[in-house]
């Protein structure tokens, strides 16, 4: 019983401690940057967000089941400009979307073949995909963005509902939506068992392959969702669209408590570490930092992050 | 007067809450091969594991050659002379034989490093070749070698080491038919050499053809040390079996009925071994071999872990099994033998280990139906009396009786009609055995049929209704209930297929 | 025949014939002297990673950060030679920069036993964020006359960074296939817990080899920039992770660890510049390049992976 209660105490005090560094953060730019503590860069804020947040959120159930996928950010491009190819051969828009869905599909659905099928690394499969898809995106508009889209569909990226930013209200709906997937679905059962003892959930009866893949396939619509918005938001689909994100999709997961060997994590964790590093993010601009300090920032961020984990898990065994 | 080259005297081994060993003594002399015998859970690893380093007895003094030794790590233990060869090899697969014997060595590094190629080639091939490995070229990549090869070349390592003792785990387990004789061959140079062999074997037949001295083990005591010529296979099984006490097994007096719920024809275990059999409603069926026997493959097959040739009729209805899902579908359940790698998931909780099987069957569409899951795994644990202050609790801090209760459990939740049960008991303490034995009779009782594979003779004896023996892939004999003692037992499943007239 | 055969680089050498007729039947510009000259000259920073990247591989490890330590090692010294440093010294410090990031990725993976992959990933954007920090943002260029002999030198008639080069793979060659400390890798790469148990220090090795990975590294970025004559921070080596990463795998070096060998990798970064440079000389459009590295790498891995379900079906058959 007592063990129980530490174990509580553990989770709890995890949180705390992610909180805190928010508070932090936001404490620290509300000092430094006059511009940071406002209603506008904070719906600003939410507004950049969503692109790491959907595909936080796929990343977070793969990491759970203890694989990881880093095609994320090439995925995002490819069905960026698979969406802006289509719509200049005169396809309708929100048909482009869909093209641009199901490349993203067709893309985890690749992944989820070699790796969960076939067992074969899931680091170096999507690092082979990272390389591939990033080389096929400069091949298909030959490093050119394509803009012009219909005003339309700029409501995704662009538009402010009660003064909050339509993407970030869905980005709300759906991490609402995964969050109560991953606590009321046997689909979430399957992947956190997976991730702590994948061979006792084989020997029960459960395809694991099946999961796997789904978990790929997730990951892959979820990347041409984020492509979608960033599309829409930025107006233009870039051959460059997406590139490093996984480094922040992959921080914020692991900063939410995520654990690294799989197993153990949660959505609202990712929510958290999601802030953490939007929030970073913005108020480093604000102050004028460039992007590449920026990343040894948050490169450094995700190296203490699992660190401490090592750390944590070495206290609790 | 020959001085013995090891001793070990007064060795007691404590783990928290078991005493694995008690005060043992025991003495090898140069040039002889040493049985080490007794049933699981006699002791038998935990004294091999205390000889080569790999963890201190927590009393007791090792002597080799007279000189009081500790071993602070199996190559410690290896550099003082105490090898071990273990069922499954320490080698790199990746590189050449002679590599292997000499990894990281010294003495085959000339300046800066440098290996000296020549001197480890011409070392390893005359090592291997006083063994009588002369055929093995120790410049090849062992994945390229045989698995006895593959034992020469441990051995080899071993003597590399000027070992004065040798520890062989069951070393013909691995090995086809053919290749213990081989085997055997190396034993008796490796002795014509002086070097002191413990060898550990359950199989009998082994045991007389090479043994000089017996040490038998029981509950983590030594019972006695006999030359092999004082005694005879009987008294051997008594001494590693002795008195039994039979109440822990529930009586079966209930007749099977002649339903026959699963048949299974030529199931294929490897390229060259098939068996056959049959399963009856509400019967007990026992499973037993020695390690290498292969009822473990005859429960992977039946479960989908391993696919292979053969039919598989359940009810009469000649049914596929590619994956554990296929076995589910058709009512096979699977109680497997590691329960911490394969049967329960260990941070999450009891009601989740219980309900995963059955997880679909508790949902309403993709979610999950908390208040039938509730239901379920309060049920079971009633049923089960599965001891935990709610069903809440990871199974993490449970013990190992009702981690396995809960295994079990999961299983009878999604009602199936044929149970396999491996090693049910391993790992448990008497109490729950004692339970566990009763549960397994009473789920016959109601109807269920189930495949009882063990290794530990009572078990199999006090719960079957009838018994066949494997013996290296291939079923040798059935005894009906009642039939069947240790003794008789344990030479069934230590021996060929017994020639006409020779039935006991 | 059957010897040939038997050797480990036989497939890839095959492959890389291959792809020679194929590129020489499609451009008559390709099968030249000057061509397979231009081709070793511009793979020679590859060449010398990869060396790296085969003993991170053969311990079953991953480095994805030598692109950023090239581009940290290179700007470093454009700031040296910038200051005014002697382009020896500034050599020097390069390697020594190289060999630091090398120690920081190898305590982070062997001391801290952090995950590989997220150590290297972590440490590709602070060594390339440190790298345009230090830069300025800026290119870095008027490199002095005297550097220019680390890139364009000649010594004994030959180009000085190819003999660096010659010499470095000789040497590890030479280490990897007979010396105590190279046979260490491949034991750990073919079975940690029995090389542990031969007494083989595994955090050691481990971090002896990041080690060595990053003074690699450092050699290669003192040649990249003397041979580009400028560095741009934030885009040298960006891709060349992943492009070592594909040759060590397509020159027979396992995901898995302990198997490979420096000469298999040699020949696959030959290959991998072969089809760059085929690519290019045949018209086909430069993006192709990067698809094809990872439509590389991905056949890499299904063939690693298809070798190791081989391996292990003869093993079956062992009744438990």
């Amino acid at each position: 019983m007592s063990m129980r209660t530490i174990g509580l105490s553990f989770k709890q005090n995890k949180l705390l401690v992610q909180l805190l560094l928010l508070l932090f953060i936001l404490v620290l730019f509300s000092i430094l940057s006059p511009y940071f503590l406002s209603v506008t860069n904070f719906m600003n804020v939410f507004n950049q967000m969503v692109e790491v947040g959907l595909i936080a959120i796929p990343m977070t159930m793969i990491v759970i089941s203890g694989a990881m996928d880093l095609s994320v950010g090439s995925i995002l491009g490819f069905s960026a400009v698979c969406m802006g190819i289509a719509f200049e051969h005169g396809l309708n828009i929100w048909a482009s979307v869909l093209v641009a869905l199901l490349a993203g599909l067709l893309c985890g659905a690749v992944n989820g073949y070699l790796i969960a099928r076939h067992r074969m690394q899931a680091i170096v499969v999507t690092i082979g995909m990272l390389v591939m898809l990033r080389g096929l995106v400069y091949v298909l508009n030959q490093g050119r963005p394509i803009s012009g889209y219909p005003d339309s569909f700029y409501f995704l990226g662009q538009q402010y509902i009660a003064g909050v930013p339509f993407n970030a209200i869905f980005l709300a709906a759906v991490f609402l939506l995964a969050h109560f997937v991953m606590k009321r679905t046997r689909f979430s059962t399957y992947v956190y068992g997976i991730g702590n003892n994948e061979e006792a959930v084989h020997y029960s009866g459960i395809s694991v392959v099946r999961t796997r893949f789904i978990l790929f396939l997730l990951s892959g619509l979820f990347s041409a969702m984020a492509g979608v918005f960033l599309v829409s938001r930025l107006a233009s689909a870039e051959a460059t669209s997406g590139t490093n994100i996984e480094l922040d999709v992959l921080t914020a997961t692991l900063i939410g408590g995520t654990h690294i060997f799989g197993g153990r994590g949660s959505l609202s964790g990712t929510f958290i570490g999601l802030l953490i590093i939007v929030f970073l993010r913005n108020g480093l601009n604000l102050l004028g930092v460039s992007v590449l300090y920026q990343a040894v920032i948050l490169g450094a961020l995700l190296l203490i992050a699992v660190g401490n984990k090592q750390f944590n898990r070495g206290l609790s065994r | 007067m020959e001085h013995p080259v090891l001793t070990m005297d007064g060795i007691s081994k404590e783990f928290p809450g078991v005493k694995a060993l008690s005060n043992v003594h025991f003495e090898l002399y140069p040039g002889e091969v040493h049985a080490l015998m007794g049933e699981n859970g006699a002791g038998k690893s935990t004294l091999m594991k205390i000889l080569s380093g790999v963890y201190p007895a927590t009393e007791g003094v090792i002597r080799l050659k007279g000189k009081e030794v500790a071993f602070g790590s199996p190559l410690d233990a290896q550099k003082q002379g105490v090898s071990i060869i273990h069922q499954e090899f320490n080698l790199f697969s990746n590189l050449s034989a002679a590599e292997n014997i000499f990894i990281d060595r010294p003495e085959m590094t000339g300046k800066l490093g440098r290996i000296r190629w020549s001197k480890l080639y011409d070392e390893a091939q005359r090592l291997v070749d006083s063994v009588g490995g002369g055929e093995i070229d120790v410049r090849r990549e062992v994945r390229h070698l045989g698995v006895h090869s593959q034992q020469v070349i441990e051995i080899a390592k071993a003597l590399s080491f000027q070992a004065d003792v040798l520890i062989m785990d069951e070393p013909s387990a691995a090995l086809p038919e053919n290749e213990v004789q081989k085997m055997f061959d190396v034993v008796k140079r490796l002795k014509a050499q002086g070097v002191a062999i413990v060898y550990v074997s359950h199989r009998m037949k082994e045991i007389f053809e090479i043994a000089d001295k017996v040490t038998v083990l029981r509950d983590g005591a030594k019972i006695d040390t006999r030359r092999i010529g004082e005694v005879t296979e009987q008294s051997l099984i008594q001494m590693m079996v002795g008195k039994e006490v039979n109440q822990l097994y529930p009586d079966r007096d209930q007749k099977p009925s002649e339903e026959r719920v699963l048949e299974v024809r030529q199931l294929s275990l490897d390229a060259s071994r098939a068996v056959s059999f049959e399963l009856r409603k509400g019967e007990i069926l026992g499973l037993f071999g020695v390690p290498g026997s292969g009822s473990h493959t005859i429960a992977e097959r039946l479960f989908g872990l391993k696919r292979g040739t053969g039919d598989i009729l359940v009810n009469g209805a000649a049914v596929r099994i590619r994956r554990p899902g296929d076995a589910k579908a058709k009512r096979i359940a699977y109680v497997p033998p590691d329960r911490h790698r394969q049967g329960i998931i260990k941070p999450m909780s009891i009601r989740q280990n219980l309900s995963l099987p059955l997880l679909p069957e508790l949902s309403k569409g993709p979610l999950l139906d908390q208040k039938r899951i509730k239901q379920m795994s309060r049920d079971y644990m009633d049923k089960l009396r599965i001891k935990a202050p709610n069903d809440q609790q990871s199974v993490d801090f449970l013990s190992g009786g009702n981690q396995q209760k809960v295994v079990i459990g999961k299983w009878l939740a999604a009602h199936p009609e044929i149970l396999i049960l491996e090693e049910p008991t391993r790992g448990v303490d008497v109490g729950a055995k004692a339970e566990i034995y009763g549960i397994i009779h009473r789920l016959a009782q109601e109807g269920l049929s189930i495949l009882l594979i063990s290794s530990e003779m009572p078990e199999v004896i006090g719960l079957s209704d009838r018994i066949l023996v494997l013996y290296k892939g291939e079923l040798v004999h059935e005894f009906a209930r009642g039939e069947a003692d240790q003794e008789q037992l344990l030479s069934r499943a230590s021996h060929p297929r017994a020639t006409e007239g020779d039935s006991l | 025949m059957k010897r040939i055969a038997n050797i480990h680089e036989a497939p890839i050498v095959l492959f890389t014939l291959i792809v020679i007729a194929l590129f020489s039947s499609l451009s008559p510009d390709f099968f030249q002297f000057d061509n397979a000259r231009l081709i070793l000259d511009q793979n020679i920073s590859s060449f010398i990673v990869a060396i790296g990247m085969t003993m991170v591989i053969l311990l079953g490890g991953m480095d994805l950060s030598v692109g950023s330590v090239l581009a940290l090692t290179a700007t470093s010294v454009g700031v040296f030679l910038n200051h005014g440093v002697h382009p020896w010294i500034a050599a020097l410090l390069g390697v020594c920069i190289g060999v630091l990031c090398g120690a920081v990725n190898g305590y982070f993976i062997a001391m801290r036993k952090i995950p590989d992959i997220i150590v290297t990933l972590a440490t590709m954007y602070i060594f390339r964020g440190i790298a345009v920090g230090i830069s300025g943002g800026t290119w870095m260029t008027n490199f002095p006359e005297g550097f220019r002999y680390f890139g364009q030198g000649k010594l004994l008639g030959m180009s000085f960074p190819l003999l660096v080069a010659i010499v470095l793979i000789a040497v590890f060659i030479y280490l990897m296939r007979f010396t105590r400390g190279g046979r260490r890798i491949y034991a750990i790469g073919g079975n940690g817990s029995a090389a542990k148990l031969a007494g083989i220090s595994v955090v050691r090795t481990k971090f002896t080899v990041y080690v060595w990975t990053g003074m690699l590294v450092g050699i290669a970025a003192v040649i990249f920039a003397s041979k580009v004559g400028s560095v741009q921070a934030s885009t040298a080596g960006s891709s060349l992770s992943f492009e070592v990463m594909a040759a060590v795998l397509i020159g027979g070096g396992s995901i898995f660890g302990g198997v490979g060998t420096v000469a298999g990798t040699m020949i696959g970064v030959l290959f991998m510049g072969i089809v760059k440079n085929g690519l290019i000389i045949s018209k086909i459009s430069p993006f192709w390049v990067d698809a094809t590295t990872g439509f590389l790498i991905i056949l890499a891995i299904v063939i690693n992976t298809l070798q190791r379900v081989r391996q292990n079906k003869s093993k079956e058959g062992d009744l438990v």
